[in-house]
Formats: structure tokens, sequence, C-alpha cells
């Protein structure tokens, strides 16, 4: 079975990042992973570092031959390209777009005057819609082509050859201006041409900005995002939007986190947040058992909650098994990409440049000396640049939430520090803490592991994986080992 | 299980050391020595005793490196790992051993001299290096010179 997943605007590039760390630590059920982002804003700086992650996870789980592991279990398939806009190469304003000078003393003109104000008619739109989804869902209407259109159409073919059943998760905020447009408009165009099951996230307001000023300009306003969410509600409601897809998960954080307030483009890139986590969880969630139930074809709705309002543990995770499959899973993951960073990678990178010090491994003399495998610098790089992206994403899920909060997953102090200006980067490897053990939190006794424990297992593996081949039966190996 | 594993192949190999002494005192009862004023029963009872303490030294050695590689040290960066300086270091024990015995034993005048040398080394180095180079800890079963292509477990 093929799984679709649409990320509309920066947010729902966002979701899709959670998802491809999900599934880089083998969440997501049996099965090719499609992914797509709609966004018109071109050099989006969130959507941009999904993008990223994206192609590093893609390279490692091309050419990394693991065997039947959890580790990047699912093979993700961008679109192509992998980001869909509804501009060609102009950066056209909203009057351009609709031609509005050609028919402005018409009654549609004047309709036209009614629904837009002149600034929303005169600004550009290369940076996206600002918040304005009455401008976007008039583009998305007017561009989402299914037939005409090549990355659709190549979507469209891929969805109607899936003999078993396609299902189509879409991701977006409610709150904001691509996706608030893109979510409703993108769902009903594909459930009007293809027989599929439709499922989507729908994040309600996580985040306000810092700093609202220059009043003036036309973007999105934090003030306005309850108001914008609640007429948006409302709108779905009335006119049964949501009515199109089969499962439908909204999520929102009362305590909202301050992010800068960036107009768009590359400055726009916000930090991982755990709504998306569960937005990605929520993705799982629908391609695993959305769409099978609801017999009387009624769009079936979840719910979820935290035990305590202002704190978030493992537990509180939907799952569907009290946490205990999503923290396993990212943990050993975690485990796996510090363990990775912090010793595997700068050992090969000595052993590569000193190769008689090979004996001080006796895991590299096992899986490469005695295979005569040689060291791939660059496969070792991608595989180091995903694990950079996983933890830094993870120490975001748990660093980045409102000083009213408090998130009980990770200790990210061990391999991450928070920059002068809040951001959470990563530490260098050797600053890595030594203790492994601590990372994961409220985890079972047997998940524990410590370094020195691991190098021993790692010593005694050579046996393991017996499907996997080269480097990829070393990684399947540490992967392994990182786990109960 | 593996520790216990470990141990019973250093005492196997030591047991193994203790048996060569008596092939050697054989060996020397079946080639008569040259000695000076010392009889050949004392001297090799002598002998005997002195080949067993570099036996024995060996073995408390290869235990001593197991206890430090599996127990002592802690591998949590690539710095850690290895530590043949420590192995090497080890070897100073049964190096000792033979010191004492070469002052200790008789030397032989003629004939075996160069048998009775090469029987404080076997007795106090082989013994070290064979029971290191089979049953070290996982984590440093390579740091023996020459166990990369010895041990296969």
């Amino acid at each position: 079975m093929g799984y679709y997943a649409i990320g509309i605007g920066g947010t729902g590039a966002k979701c899709l990042e959670s998802l491809i760390h999900l599934a880089a630590a083998g969440m997501m059920p049996d099965g090719d992973l499609h992914l797509l982002f709609v966004d018109p804003d071109l050099a989006n700086g969130s959507r941009a570092r999904a993008g990223e992650t994206l192609a590093n996870y893609v390279k490692c789980e091309d050419q990394l031959k693991l065997g039947k592991t959890h580790l990047l279990k699912t093979k993700i398939i961008p679109a192509d390209p992998i980001l869909w806009t509804p501009f060609d190469t102009t950066n056209p304003s909203l009057k351009q777009f609709f031609h509005y000078e050609s028919f402005r003393d018409s009654p549609a003109g004047k309709l036209f005057d009614v629904l837009y104000s002149k600034a929303e008619k005169e600004s550009t739109l290369e940076e996206g819609f600002r918040g304005h989804p009455s401008i976007g869902s008039a583009v998305m209407a007017k561009t989402v082509n299914l037939k005409a259109n090549p990355t659709w159409s190549q979507l469209r073919a891929k969805i109607a050859a899936d003999d078993e059943g396609a299902k189509v998760f879409l991701a977006g905020s409610i709150f904001g201006g691509t996706g608030a447009s893109g979510f409703p408009t993108i769902a009903q165009i594909v459930k009007d041409e293809l027989d599929v099951k439709l499922g989507g996230a729908l994040l309600l307001p996580y985040f306000k900005f810092m700093d609202d000023g220059d009043e003036d300009k036309l973007k999105a306003k934090s003030d306005e995002f309850l108001m914008n969410t609640q007429t948006a509600l409302k709108h779905y409601h009335l006119w049964g939007k949501t009515g199109v897809y089969d499962a439908v998960y909204l999520f929102g954080d009362e305590s909202r986190t301050d992010v800068e307030n960036a107009l768009g483009g590359s400055e726009q890139k916000n930090a991982p947040h755990f709504i998306e986590l569960y937005a990605a969880l929520a993705a799982v969630d629908f391609f695993r058992f959305g769409g099978d139930f609801g017999p009387d074809g009624s769009v079936q709705y979840f719910m979820t909650a935290r035990q305590d309002n202002n704190c978030l543990k493992w537990t509180d995770l939907p799952d569907g098994n009290n946490g205990d499959t999503v923290r396993p899973r990212i943990g050993q993951m975690a485990r796996f990409a510090f363990a990775y960073l912090s010793v595997y990678h700068p050992a090969l990178q000595k052993i590569a440049n000193r190769s008689k010090d090979a004996y001080r491994a006796p895991w590299f003399v096992d899986f490469f000396e005695r295979r005569n495998l040689s060291i791939n610098q660059a496969l070792l790089g991608t595989v180091e640049k995903y694990c950079n992206d996983f933890l830094l994403w993870l120490a975001n899920i748990q660093g980045n939430c409102s000083d009213m909060e408090t998130i009980e997953l990770i200790e990210y102090s061990a391999y991450a520090e928070r920059k002068a200006d809040g951001s959470l980067a990563l530490k260098s490897p050797e600053n890595f803490s030594n203790d492994l053990s601590h990372l994961i939190r409220d985890q079972a006794e047997a998940e524990s592991i410590v370094l020195d424990e691991l190098w021993e297992r790692m010593c005694n593996s050579r046996r393991k994986g017996r499907d996997a081949q080269d480097i990829g039966k070393f990684l399947r190996a540490l992967y392994e080992n990182c786990g109960e | 299980m593996k520790h216990v594993g470990c141990f019973l192949g250093i005492v196997f190999v030591t047991v193994l050391f203790v048996f060569l002494v008596y092939l050697e005192l054989w060996y020397f009862d079946t080639n008569p020595i040259e000695l000076g004023n010392v009889k050949e029963d004392q001297w090799l009872a002598s002998f005997q005793r002195w080949a067993f303490i570099c036996v024995g030294v060996s073995g408390f050695a290869s235990f001593l490196w197991y206890g430090l590689a599996q127990w002592g040290f802690k591998i949590n960066r690539w710095e850690d790992a290895g530590k043949r300086s420590w192995w090497i270091i080890l070897f100073f024990l049964p190096i000792l051993a033979i010191i004492l015995s070469v002052i200790f034993v008789e030397r032989a005048k003629s004939g075996l001299r160069f048998e009775q040398w090469i029987f404080f080394l076997i007795n106090g180095l082989l013994s070290y290096y064979l029971a290191t180079l089979w049953f070290s800890p996982s984590a440093f079963k390579y740091t023996p010179a020459g166990a990369k292509y010895f041990r296969h477990w």
C-alpha cells in the first residue's frame, strides 16, 4: 500500500519533517511513503530544512542495505519536484495573478474589490499568502490541477496505479495563509478525482510571534490567529469542508511558544515543536488504522489530551499504547544517532587517517577489515548529517516550548546547547556527554544503555543482521544494540 | 557466562604451561646438563620452582589484564579504546619473573644453555601472550599484537 503525505505551507512542511523522523525510527506501517510540499514561498526556511532532512533520509535509505529492521524502514519517495508552488517563475501580486485589470469594471471586478483589500491585491505573493487564506484559497482553487500540472498529475498517476488503495494525508495550519487555504481546497480536488482514503492534520494555534510590530505590512499576525481559527472552524463546519476527509486530527496548544515574526522566505525558519510530532503521529495513526472505521461514511474526528495540562510526557503521546511504542522507537533512534555522532563516526575518521589503529576498535575489524570493506566517507557523512538532523529536531521537540510548559521527553543537554539567540544547536561531538543512559526520560530499565556497554555489544555483533550488507551491516548492528 | 568462559580459558592456558614445565623437566632429565657445584636434582627442583613462578605470574598478569580491561577501562570515546600500552606494561610482570629466574636458577655451563633460556621465555611470556591473545575481553579482543589474525570469536 502506498502512503501519500502533503505538507501545506511552513507548518505542513514541519509536520512532514517530524513524519520523516518517525519513519526513520521505524514507526510507519509497511509500504512506501510519498511526500510533497505545497508552498508558494520558494525560500521558506522551515520547508527548506524539511527538504534537507528529506534529502539526507533518502540518500541514507537508498544507499544503505540495512535488511529487515526498523531503522530507515520506510522508503520515502519525494515528488518530482518535491515542492509545488502555484506560481510559475514570476512572483505576481493577487491582482496580476487574476488579471484584475481586465475585469475591474465588471461586476466580477466589484466583487473582487469587496473580497480583497487594496493591500491584499497589491502585495506580491513570493513569500506566501501572509496569513490571508482568502488570497490562498482563490489561488489554490485556480492552480491545483491534478491532470494538467506535471507534479500533481504524477502524483495522481501513482495513486491511481495503487491497487491496494492509497491513503492521502494532508497537514497544514488553520491560522496562517497557505495551510488554511490549501487544507480544504486540495482535499476537495483530490477527493473529487481520486478514490482514496483521505486524512488530515489541522494545526490550531500553537505559537505566537514575539514582535508583531510593523502593522502596515501585509503579514500573519498572531493576534489574529485565534480569530482566524474560530472563523475557519466555523466555516469548515457550516460548509462541511472537512466532510471530504475520512479522518481529521486537530491539534493546538494553549501555551503558545514565541517565535520570530518573519514575513516569509529563508527567515521563516521556525524550530520544530512537539505539536508537529503529534501531527506526524496522527499521520502514522491514519496510515495504520485510519479510514478503516466509520462505516457510515462519516468523518472521524480524533481527540487526545495530556494528563497534566502544562506538562508533556511520553505517556501523553498518542500511539495507542500509552507511549510505550513511540518512546522505545524514538529512544532507540536517538541513542543510535547520539552514539554514532559521539563515538563511532569519529572513530571511523581516526581509523581512516591511521589504519594501523584499527585493532583498537574490534567492531571495525569485524565489520570492515575482515569483509574488505573500505570506509565510504561520503555515505558515512550522509548518515552523520541525518543523525544531526534527528538529534536537533528531538532537542527542539523538548526545548522549544513556552515558559508555561514542561516537557519531559529527553535530556537534550547531553548533546545540545542553547545559543545566545535562544535557539538550540548541537554541541561538537567531543563535547557530547558520556552518559547515554539518561538521554531518554522515563525509559524502561531494559532500554537504558551506557556507551561503554554499547561498545562491548558492538564487539560481539559481527553475526547480527545477516540480511544487511556492507556498511549497512555495521549500522544495523549499532542500531539494534541501542535497543532493548 | 562470557566471563566464566574467558576465566576458564586463561586457566586452561596456564595449566597447559604447567604441563609444559613437566615436559621441560623431562627434556632436561634425558639430556644431561653440565652444572657447576650444584647437583642435578637440586638444579631441576630450582628450575621447576621458578618455571612455575613464571607461569603463575603470567596467569596472574592475564587475569589482571582481563580485570582491568573488562571492569577498569570504560570506552566512552575513541581515545579510551585499545589500551595496548597497558597490555605491554603487564608483560613486565612475567619479564620480571624471568629475570629473577635467570638470577636464581644456576645457568647451565654448556650443552643446554640455549634451551634453558628458551624455556624461561616460553614459561613467562608465551603463556601471558596466548592467554590474552585468545581470552581478552571482547572490547579489547584485538589489543594483543597479532590477535586480529588469531582470534575469530
